[in-house]
């Protein structure tokens, strides 16, 4: 956590503790590893579902949507986030690019000074719980999931 | 430090209101956090449902269709459950951060342990079998 404080006077820039601008990053590309999971199990039941192929293609599409849905309101979410984020960290009035942190040489003192206070709580910076998406994807794998069982029983 | 530098078109997230009515948001870090590690728990549970898929698919003839089809469906099941239990457990851990409670006991950890043995001891004794 006094990383930043060392820097002193002329401070090159060191990332706080857990470099803020990575956690959305991080987070959105675990959403589009999911989705494409999802994507890929629905149309493998697709391919597999033989006389049923009817009720699997409505499912992957739903699988498929869902997906689309979650990925477009990522996007959005995930950049906001990630400035919100980089502005609780490092009581900067400019926001930082999440890619921009370890070379601006001109946030050193200021971050140098304020680095121990603000950078450890980074709690100005709320992030609202993804509900919808996590009701969305959930609600996916349920049904495909209840689908492939139904299938599966009667085939 | 309450001033937005970038503009937050705040939504009306009224889902969200209702499934955490109470209690201050968390540091975003550990909001993310949890999400992550429900997504990993999501992405156990479509394995699941892909191996009973695939069970189903690629096992026959070697079976009664019976045994197989009951052992599909119960491994889908096991696969729906996680994604349900994954579901409520990041509500529950999101609930406990919100209100600065202990974090909630994994329940699906155990289960998933057991289950997972299982079925590695049933692809054993098919494999020897057939």
């Amino acid at each position: 956590m006094s990383l930043g404080g060392g820097a002193g006077a002329r401070g090159v820039p060191l990332p706080g503790p857990s470099d803020p601008g990575l956690q959305p990053e991080r987070t959105a590309l675990a959403w589009t590893r999911t989705a494409c999971s999802l994507a890929v199990v629905g149309l493998l039941g697709l391919r597999w579902s033989g006389p049923f192929g009817s009720a699997f293609l409505l499912v992957a599409g739903f699988a498929c949507l869902a997906v689309l849905l979650v990925l477009a309101r990522g996007r959005r979410r995930f950049a906001r986030l990630g400035h919100a984020l980089h502005d609780g960290a490092g009581s900067r009035p400019g926001a930082l690019s999440p890619g921009a942190v370890a070379g601006s040489p001109g946030a050193g003192g200021e971050r140098g000074g304020n680095g121990g206070g603000g950078g450890e709580r980074g709690g100005n910076s709320p992030a609202r719980p993804a509900s919808r998406s996590v009701l969305a994807m959930v609600s996916a794998v349920a049904l495909l999931g209840a689908t492939a069982a139904v299938v599966v029983a009667a085939v | 430090m309450s001033r937005d530098s970038a503009p937050e078109p705040v939504r009306d997230d009224a889902l969200g209101r209702r499934l955490f009515p109470d209690g201050e948001e968390p540091d975003a870090r550990f909001t993310l956090a949890n999400e992550r590690t429900f997504l990993a728990w999501i992405r156990t549970a479509l394995a699941f449902v892909a191996a009973g898929v695939a069970i189903e698919a690629f096992t026959l003839g070697s079976l009664p269709p019976g045994v197989r089809k009951g052992f599909a469906v119960a491994v889908i099941a096991v696969g729906v459950l996680i994604a349900v239990g994954a579901g409520f457990r990041w509500w529950r851990v999101e609930t406990a951060m919100r209100r600065k409670r202990p974090l909630p006991v994994p329940g699906i950890v155990p289960l998933l342990g057991v289950v997972a043995a299982a079925g590695a001891v049933v692809a054993a004794v098919l494999v020897v079998s057939a």
